[in-house]
């Protein structure tokens, strides 16, 4: 009589699965504003708080690996170093085999606030962005076929992405932890966003002066938010012909045009971050500004369309040390 | 298998796949999906919303910096990543909506992007120009710094509310204030009028972009989006209720159907405890009379009934669990097993008779099925051995085993030819001895028809004898003739015994044996004793002729003798008449004389009597010589005696007379110097039997052609050690490929009836066999044969007489 009982429950359980559908709730998750801070112009750098940390380790294992090369000799922290500011430090970068790239390399330093990436912007997110120097034939020259055949044989890299993936190392995966690695790169408790949480005694007068300046400079007019820049796009040379003055034309000078192909975009960059300026010398996107002086002399003539006194730019230097905040507890550049 | 067992579960699983699709079809409306669908809408218009109100705090000044807008632009872009996922997924039409507002989306990022740069352009400036008026106005110069300042103010009018009159007239005050200007304060003023110039130019541009971004149809094209959605979704649901309203009688109707399995189920298994009960009793009637295990796959025993135990000895305990070959005898070979497992190993019904060992070692033997027990996969996984002891049958069958074989070897040992057959007239039984003398394989006679075999007999008297045998049960064949397989005739005796099997016949039996030899042996004492009788009575007959014969003789010499004595008296007598005569005396007693002695015929007796009478003394001459020649022609005796070898032949030449003297002349050379030997008085036999062949022999050739008379020559002689005699005949001869087979009982060339083919062979006998002789035959067709006797003169183990 056992199985008979057993069979009444089971036509019990089915009938009970027919007809009870399970309630969901609902939820929407909506941003949360940011905490109050100073009204003003720049806001202060706030942590991910939504990292895997496994995936930030692992991300950070393949930014320095040099298997993503073609001739396996280049890692992304070639030239985004990290112990020099996320950035190489010579106008343009080279590739395998020592090939000169078309732009200056941009930090990696809080490369997770940029509203898009690259100076032109054609990658909408960090996990795009990867693509880029792993195909370009004057980066990293390689493709994604290569790079998943060299790191799927890594016994490390089998044992970490099949803990963190289910299909273990694709090039979707891979774009992931770097992304990941990079979202983590944010510095912060930076002098000046102490201040702006209040505290007045963490930058000096004349450092408070410097961002005065740079406010009425009409410097803050793109070059503001958390990463003062890195969120909009503008043409360099609105207040004057910055190429046509510097000469020697080529593609990388386009900007965004090269994107959109739209006769607007033409010279059109993406407004770099300053929290790390006083770090990433050479400055613009050819990497023609050899110092911070030079580059705000630049930017005063051709999209302020007037004249810094010294003094002044000196200030507004001071101002701009403030900025740079920590990474790993560490203030970068000490 | 019974596969009426697996309708139900057919039945109740297409039911249940049937139930799934309704099921499915009924759930077709993904609520969680639904909700982010719809969500997803919702939100797309909040950021849509955010991104206006955005785009005109930061236009406002309300917002400091870009990274709320730019933040808002990603979100929305992201969501729009997302939406476009779900909105082209399961072919639901709302996927040129997603395509459409995406594209609106997009131009309207475009915007953002370009209002942000431009507002941007316009910020600086237009903070930078109350700076600037403020240094130019520093510096001096109170007419250019009133220009300026007017200039500025009314930029920042126009910045507020822009006019199109306030345009105009700030174009012709810049090119009033251009012209004017110069010198010293030309370039602060050129740089003011440059930045006034990029304020009104970029004013309009930023206040074209915000409008256009803010009348893009982004609202409408999501509303759209949403009307569409919300069509599909309620079509689906009405679909899907209705697909609930099946399934819900669907479920009804397979409750309905799991009830009456229920029910159903609940007959079977009072059936079932019904059928249990009954193969209980069946496993008990089975348990009671047969031995019973039950073994798994690999043989190891899960069940031992209790006659099992009782003949195997064994506990239960050790039975069970222990592999079946616990009980194996090792009388099997091992192949045995190998079959068996073989068989039962492909699910078939094993049946044989197997000897096993009970736990003390005694043995018994068991009738064994053996059923092996089929998965639903047709494999056996259990099999059950079923056994009866049949060691007592099987001992009654082993004795009767040695006792048929023995009775084989009876069969086959006996001389006899034995052969049966069965009342159909096949035959059953041939033994060894049968197929000796016919020459017929044991395999090729069983079963064949009695009278089709090839058996060269006188099947007249064995048909006779059977038809006796059936009306009196047995018949007795004294002696038939036969072929015997070496071509020569043989004699065979034989009884037919009927048998009978519950009162009816059932075939007789046929009990043979060649009996030639015996036969000969029987025929030839038979002779034997006919001669032995007939030389007695010839010795007894000659005996008492002789003594007449004696006195016969003597009287008629008596008779000569006398008559001899009455002649001389007879002639005196005569002498006296003639001298009378001449005398003339008595004339008349002379006269009366003559008359009587005419009367008598005197001179004629004198003649003729004493011719007569020597003629009788001849006669009893003879007579004499015969009986005195039977005399010791049939002298009987067994021993030998000192015989004349030459008398012995005259003898037979003399009794044998009437048988030659018509066809040939006899020539007796005999050897006057020939010694006397010690030989069996039956040495006269072969001599009449050689002379009488002879004779024959001749008289055939005789009737084949003109000649008178053949002869016979009859010679004796000897040398040192033998004697020899020649017998030579001039008769038709004996042809070489018979001369080898005269000595052999029974063979003959004459006529039936004529002879009985024994005479050769009975010489052969005598001469070889018991004188120690040699008989030798050398013949010519058409020429004639000699048989040359060759006697040993001292007969062997006899000493020289001295």
């Amino acid at each position: 009589m056992l199985y008979l009982v057993r069979e009444y429950w089971a036509v019990l359980i089915m009938m009970f699965a027919f007809f009870y559908a399970p309630q969901q709730i609902l939820a929407t998750e909506l941003d949360s504003d940011v905490a109050k801070v100073r009204s003003e112009f720049i806001q202060p750098i706030t942590f991910p708080t939504d990292l895997d940390l496994r995936k930030v380790e692992l991300g950070h294992k393949l930014f320095h690996d040099v298997r993503l090369s073609s001739d396996q000799t280049i890692s992304c922290a070639s030239c985004h170093d990290l112990n020099s500011g996320g950035v190489d430090g010579i106008p343009k970068s080279f590739g395998v085999g020592g090939v000169e790239g078309d732009a200056n390399s941009p930090t990696v330093f809080n490369s997770g606030l940029n509203y898009s990436q690259f100076w032109d912007g054609r990658a909408a997110t960090l996990e795009e962005q990867v693509n880029g120097p792993i195909n370009n034939p004057k980066e990293m020259a390689s493709s994604w076929p290569q790079v998943i055949s060299r790191l799927k044989p890594v016994p490390d890299y089998i044992s970490k992405f099949k803990a963190l993936y289910d299909d273990g190392i694709t090039a979707a995966n891979v774009r992931d932890a770097i992304a990941t690695f990079e979202r983590s790169l944010n510095t912060v408790n930076a002098p000046f966003d102490q201040f702006l949480r209040g505290d007045n005694g963490a930058i000096s007068e004349e450092e408070a002066k410097g961002y005065d300046l740079f406010k009425s400079y009409g410097c803050v007019a793109c070059h503001q938010g958390q990463s003062v820049g890195g969120n909009m796009f503008q043409k360099f040379g609105v207040m004057g012909n910055y190429f046509s003055d510097r000469g020697a034309m080529n593609r990388a000078d386009l900007g965004r045009f090269n994107v959109s192909g739209d006769e607007l975009d033409r010279h059109v960059f993406k407004v770099p971050s300053l929290r790390l300026a006083v770090l990433t010398a050479p400055y613009f996107h050819d990497g023609s500004a050899k110092t911070l002086h030079d580059a705000i002399d630049v930017m005063a003539k051709y999209q302020l369309g007037r004249h810094i006194s010294d003094e002044d730019v000196k200030l507004i230097i001071k101002f701009l040390h403030t900025l740079v905040g920590n990474y790993q507890g560490k203030r970068l550049g000490e | 298998m019974n596969r009426s067992r697996y309708v139900p579960l057919v039945i109740i699983l297409a039911m249940l796949v049937w139930l799934g699709f309704l099921f499915y079809k009924s759930q077709s409306i993904d609520s969680e999906l639904h909700t982010e669908t719809v969500s997803s809408i919702q939100n797309l218009k909040r950021y849509d919303a955010l991104l206006n109100q955005d785009t005109l705090e930061v236009r406002y000044q309300s917002q400091l910096n870009m990274d709320a807008i730019s933040r808002h632009t990603n979100q929305t872009l992201k969501l729009l990543l997302s939406m476009h996922d779900i909105f082209t997924h399961d072919g639901i039409s709302t996927g040129e909506y997603i395509v459409a507002t995406e594209k609106l989306f997009k131009e309207k990022f475009r915007m953002i992007e370009q209002f942000k740069s431009h507002n941007g352009v316009l910020r600086n400036s237009l903070r930078y120009l109350p700076r600037a008026v403020d240094q130019l106005v520093s510096e001096g110069d109170q007419q250019v710094s009133d220009d300026v300042s007017e200039l500025m103010e009314m930029i920042l009018v126009y910045n507020l509310s822009p006019d199109p009159a306030m345009k105009s007239k700030i174009h012709l005050f810049i090119g009033q204030l251009s012209s004017a200007t110069g010198g010293e304060m030309a370039a602060s003023a050129n740089n003011i009028i440059m930045h006034a110039k990029v304020v009104i130019r970029e004013h309009d541009i930023v206040s074209v972009l915000m409008h256009r971004l803010l009348k893009l149809p982004t609202d409408q094209a999501i509303a759209e989006m949403y009307d569409e959605y919300d069509r599909v979704y309620k079509l689906a649901i009405n679909n899907a209720g209705t697909y609930r309203i099946f399934l819900f009688l669907f479920a009804i109707v397979l409750f309905f159907y799991v009830v009456f399995l229920f029910r159903k189920q609940g007959q079977t298994a009072k059936e079932l405890k019904q059928s249990i009960r009954d193969l209980e009793f069946q496993k008990y009637a089975l348990d009671q009379h047969a031995i019973v295990a039950i073994t798994d796959k690999r043989g190891e025993i899960t069940y031992a009934n209790p006659k099992f135990l009782e003949i195997s000895q064994f506990s239960e305990q050790e039975l069970v669990g222990a592999n079946h070959n616990i009980v194996n005898a090792h009388h099997h070979p091992k192949t045995f097993f190998q079959e068996m497992w073989r068989t039962i190993g492909h699910g078939k019904v094993w049946h044989g008779e197997v000897l096993n060992r009970a736990k003390n070692g005694a043995l018994y033997w068991v009738d064994t099925t053996i059923v092996p027990f089929l998965d639903d996969m047709g494999k056996p996984f259990q099999y059950i051995a079923i056994r009866t002891d049949i060691t007592a049958q099987k001992q009654t069958q082993e004795a009767l085993k040695k006792e048929h074989e023995m009775i084989e070897r009876i069969l086959s040992a006996i001389s006899s030819i034995l052969i049966g057959v069965g009342v159909d007239g096949k035959v059953n039984l041939w033994n060894k001895a049968a197929e000796k003398v016919f020459a017929i394989n044991q395999e090729d006679a069983i079963g064949r028809n009695f009278t089709s075999l090839d058996m060269n007999w006188d099947w007249g008297a064995v048909d006779r004898g059977i038809v006796e045998s059936r009306n009196i049960g047995e018949a007795k064949l004294e002696h038939f003739k036969f072929l015997r397989i070496d071509g020569t005739d043989g004699f065979m005796g034989a009884s037919v015994a009927s048998i009978y099997e519950q009162g009816k016949c059932a075939g007789f039996l046929l009990l043979a044996a060649d009996i030639t030899q015996k036969f000969h042996i029987a025929n030839q004492l038979q002779l034997a004793q006919k001669m032995e009788a007939v030389g007695e009575l010839a010795a007894g007959v000659a005996h008492e002729v002789n003594t007449p014969l004696q006195y016969v003789g003597d009287n008629i010499r008596f008779l000569r003798d006398s008559f001899e004595d009455v002649q001389k008296l007879l002639g005196e007598y005569r002498a006296l008449k003639c001298h009378c005569a001449e005398q003339e005396l008595l004339p008349g007693m002379i006269e009366k004389l003559n008359c009587a002695e005419e009367e008598s015929d005197v001179d004629y007796l004198f003649e003729e009597i004493p011719v007569a009478i020597a003629q009788s003394l001849d006669g009893v001459g003879k007579a004499s010589s015969i009986v005195s020649a039977m005399k010791s022609f049939s002298h009987p005796g067994e021993e030998k005696v000192m015989s004349d070898i030459n008398m012995m032949i005259e003898n037979t030449i003399t009794v044998s007379r009437h048988e030659w003297k018509y066809v040939a002349e006899v020539n007796a050379e005999l050897d006057k110097t020939l010694p006397q030997i010690e030989c069996l008085p039956e040495i006269n036999q072969v001599f009449l039997n050689m002379i009488v062949n002879a004779a024959h022999a001749i008289e055939d050739k005789l009737n084949h052609s003109d000649e008178e008379k053949g002869l016979i020559t009859i010679r004796t002689s000897h040398s040192d050690s033998h004697i020899q005699i020649d017998i030579t005949d001039t008769g038709k001869g004996i042809p070489a490929d018979m001369q080898f087979k005269v000595f052999d009982p029974f063979f003959t060339t004459k006529e039936v009836g004529k002879g009985t083919g024994q005479g050769l062979s009975i010489s052969h006998n005598i001469i070889v066999d018991k004188s120690g002789g040699t008989l030798q035959l050398s013949s010519e067709v058409g020429r004639g044969t000699t048989f040359t006797i060759s006697i040993p003169i001292r007969q062997p183990g006899q000493k020289e007489k001295t």
